[in-house]
């Protein structure tokens, strides 16, 4: 550091604490290693599927979910655990096949809804382990996740590397996963498969830029590979030419592409930070998809916080979908899920959050999604009836040790 | 197609620019802007393991720049 | 449940104290080491410590420092930016020309002598290399190595499984954990002008430290002289009698402290506020202020 002349005033913002804090925490020893705990509670429903896009002419209900998300990070000296378990209650009606109103006169795709309400419950566990090792910062994960009818048992390693007197950072991961489905019968499912299972493999790597003191921008891209069962054994396909309804029948690989980038600018003079996120994805199922997300992080006074944001989406379909088939095709494949269908869809958020003295941090928040037709990049000629919208509200507790 | 993968590059490019930076070299007295916890790739890893899980169940799309853990039988 | 016990010695100048809740004295002896460890690396009397090495290269090629001291000249780099120049590790060489001592206020062509030698913008600092480009400067870690101490002492008496207990060196003070029972340490405020405190600060955790023109000043012919230097003019500030700053570091409580003393009775509390941090002041009529609880 060189400069010509004495600095003579202090930053135009006046003094900033987060510089001092920052500075002292490079030194030896001075990080204070605080333990963290995180309750998250929150209530997602989704919106009736109106009559007019059912089968039968009725507004149905769909799923609700409650879920309850700890987190605990702990330090160890240089190294840290952290821990993450989600515990949820799952209830409603799911789509089941799709079919036309009126096979002959009305060709109009609507929905038909499982028959019985599923109840279920999810527990998930994830824990890592992070530890500096030869100048890295390793991660290392194990996961395992639990339904009435899905187990996956998930693991891996990640990265992250500063080389000396550079300005970016490098990072990178590899994760596998094992999934295995035992569906049940029931009144929509008299026959379903009894058991199937599936390996994922995922990778990243990633590249974050000190751009100024104002802006970090980090890009990476991902890959994934799923190689199995990876049909939905609870749904069908409605053929026209019969067999009227088939099972679900997806390929039994799907590779995964995504290139994403994330921008975060410190905006100094009123004290907001503004976060640009986007994505693209691509598979060999042929789907396209674009995400875009806006937050605005405002730093209020007497330590709250507001954040509202922004959330854009956008899918093409899978070459195999369709609402329904006129008859079935030569490969065998099969699928009307809205998850493959092409749409679009966008999420207004808002979280509000407050530090209290002795570390306690409270907050909530609300968001609002809705799955579109209109909303995609690519005009979308038949829009599935099922895609889906809904309201989350969440409320959150936090205390630091 | 193409129209979308030239609308997939232009994102990012549009990004950086509205960034309307050079890389500047950041010394470590003048890294108090980028400490700021809101200022994180992730600020809120609880908020953001939720919204995964959400998208990821609802959408075909996933993955980026951190690992996904096992899937859900989510329908 | 164990004893609480205090560990006395003199080190960095003044009276040190462990006050701590444990069995057996491995945690305080540790504790003590840490703080002669950083005494000795950084003293400015000792002609191996790095501080030495480096001020007798002034005017001649760079000294490459390690991880430890790189660091602490970032930080010291940051609190010269944050305080606009006025915190500045290069003014010690004011020392030349005051004499707290021996109470003697030196003639301005003195001071102005000095003055080219002082600035912390002079000096090249390309980690891990550090140039002072002219014979006569120095640098010494005087206005933030004790206080560095007390926040090492601190993470040391942690690692050794401390929960209760405080580190005080010579006044600045670095909480470890509250009392065995919850209740938080009664920190005093020393009193500027008397004996004893001006006010009592309860703390659980994090750190204390204070500044004023009662160390080693002086009043002579009506006028107080402290030892707090303003390094653009070389003569001691006046307007404030003593600072004290809350902060999770008593590295920054401290640093805090210094600039709003070297900023004055008026720009001094305006600084405290836009930084954020809890405060303690006291002017020159003896009149307390601040956002501090105190009892």
């Amino acid at each position: 550091m060189k400069n010509d002349e004495r600095r003579t005033r202090p930053a135009a913002a006046g003094p900033s604490l987060s510089a001092l804090t920052a500075a002292a925490l490079a030194l030896p020893g001075l990080a204070q290693a605080q333990v963290e705990t995180d309750l998250l509670y929150s209530r997602y429903e989704e919106a009736d599927l109106p009559g007019s896009r059912e089968a039968n002419g009725q507004d149905s209900e769909r799923y609700e979910i409650d879920t309850y998300l700890f987190r605990l990070a702990a330090p160890l000296g240089d190294q840290a655990f952290v821990a993450n378990v989600t515990y949820e209650t799952l209830s409603g009606a799911s789509p089941w096949y799709v079919q036309p109103r009126q096979p002959g006169v009305d060709d109009t795709p609507v929905q038909v809804m499982s028959g019985a309400s599923i109840r279920e419950q999810r527990t998930d566990v994830q824990l890592s382990w992070a530890l500096p090792l030869a100048g890295i910062d390793w991660g290392v994960t194990l996961g395992y996740s639990t339904e009435d009818d899905y187990r996956a048992t998930s693991g891996g390693i990640e990265f992250e590397y500063t080389p000396q007197g550079v300005a970016h950072t490098i990072s990178g991961g590899i994760g596998y996963s094992y999934d295995k489905i035992e569906p049940e019968r029931g009144a929509s499912s008299p026959d379903v498969i009894a058991e199937a299972d599936k390996d994922s493999l995922s990778a990243f790597a990633g590249v974050s830029w000190v751009l100024n003191a104002k802006t970090v921008l980090q890009t990476a891209i991902s890959y994934g590979l799923h190689d199995g069962f990876l049909s939905d054994p609870y749904k069908r396909a409605y053929v026209a030419d019969g067999p009227t309804l088939v099972a679900d029948s997806r390929p039994g690989e799907r590779e995964q592409f995504t290139v994403s980038a994330r921008l975060r600018r410190y905006l100094s003079g009123i004290g907001a930070a503004l976060h640009a996120d986007y994505r693209f994805y691509r598979d060999d199922w042929d789907i396209e998809a674009h995400t875009l997300e806006l937050a605005w992080h405002q730093m209020l006074a007497e330590s709250w916080r507001l954040t509202p944001s922004l959330r854009w989406y956008s899918q093409s379909q899978a070459s195999f979908y369709a609402p329904y088939y006129q008859s079935l095709r030569s490969d065998g494949l099969a699928s009307s899920d809205y998850r493959l269908s092409p749409y679009g869809a966008v999420a207004v958020r808002v979280d509000l959050r407050k530090a209290l003295p002795g570390d306690w941090e409270i907050g909530g928040g609300a968001e609002w999604y809705e799955a579109d037709g209109s909303y995609a990049i690519d005009t979308v000629e038949v829009e599935n009836p099922g895609l889906v919208e809904f309201l989350i509200l969440n409320l959150r507790l936090g205390k630091r040790f | 197609m193409k129209r979308t993968i030239l609308g997939a590059m232009t994102v990012p490019l549009a990004l950086v620019c509205s960034a309307c930076v050079t890389i500047e070299p950041v010394q470590p007295w003048q890294r108090g802007d980028l400490a700021r916890a809101e200022m994180a790739f992730e600020p809120d890893p609880v908020q953001a393991a939720y919204r995964r899980h959400v998208e990821f169940s609802k959408e075909a799309a996933s993955g980026g720049a951190t690992l996904s853990g096992g899937g859900c039988g989510c329908n | 449940m164990p004893p609480l016990r205090v560990h006395r010695f003199t080190a960095l100048g003044g009276p040190c104290a462990l006050h701590v809740q444990a069995d057996g004295d491995e945690a305080v002896r540790a504790g003590e080491a840490e703080v002669l460890r950083i005494e000795t690396k950084y003293s400015r009397y000792r002609d191996d410590s790095i501080v030495s090495r480096i001020n007798t290269a002034a005017g001649t090629e760079a000294v490459e420092v390690d991880d430890e001291t790189a660091a602490l000249l970032d930080y010291a780099a940051t609190a010269y930016e944050q305080s606009g120049g006025l915190f500045d590790i290069t003014s010690g060489v004011l020392r030349r020309a005051w004499d707290f001592k021996a109470q003697r206020v030196p003639a301005q062509a003195e001071i102005d002598a000095l003055l080219p030698l002082i600035g912390w913008h002079r000096v090249t600092w390309s980690r891990p290399y550090l140039r002072l480009p002219q014979a006569g400067m120095q640098i010494d870690f005087g206005g933030f190595g004790k206080e560095y101490a007390a926040d090492r002492v601190a993470a040391v008496l942690a690692a050794h499984g401390v929960r209760h207990g405080l580190v005080d060196l010579s006044g600045d003070i670095h909480v470890v954990g509250p009392h065995a029972d919850g209740s938080p340490w009664q920190i005093g405020v020393q009193h500027p002008r008397a004996g004893g405190a001006i006010a009592t600060v309860p703390l659980v955790r994090g750190a204390i430290a204070s500044s004023g023109d009662y160390e080693r000043g002086f009043v002579r012919d009506g006028r107080r002289y402290s030892h707090i230097l303003d390094p653009r003019s070389g003569w001691p500030v006046d307007g404030l009698a003593a600072v004290s700053v809350l902060a999770d570091q008593c590295l920054i409580a401290g640093t805090a402290a210094t600039c709003a003393m070297l900023l004055g009775a008026e720009r001094g509390p305006a600084w405290l506020a836009a930084l954020g941090l809890p405060y303690l002041i006291v002017d020159a009529q003896l009149r307390l202020g601040g956002s501090i609880a105190r009892s």
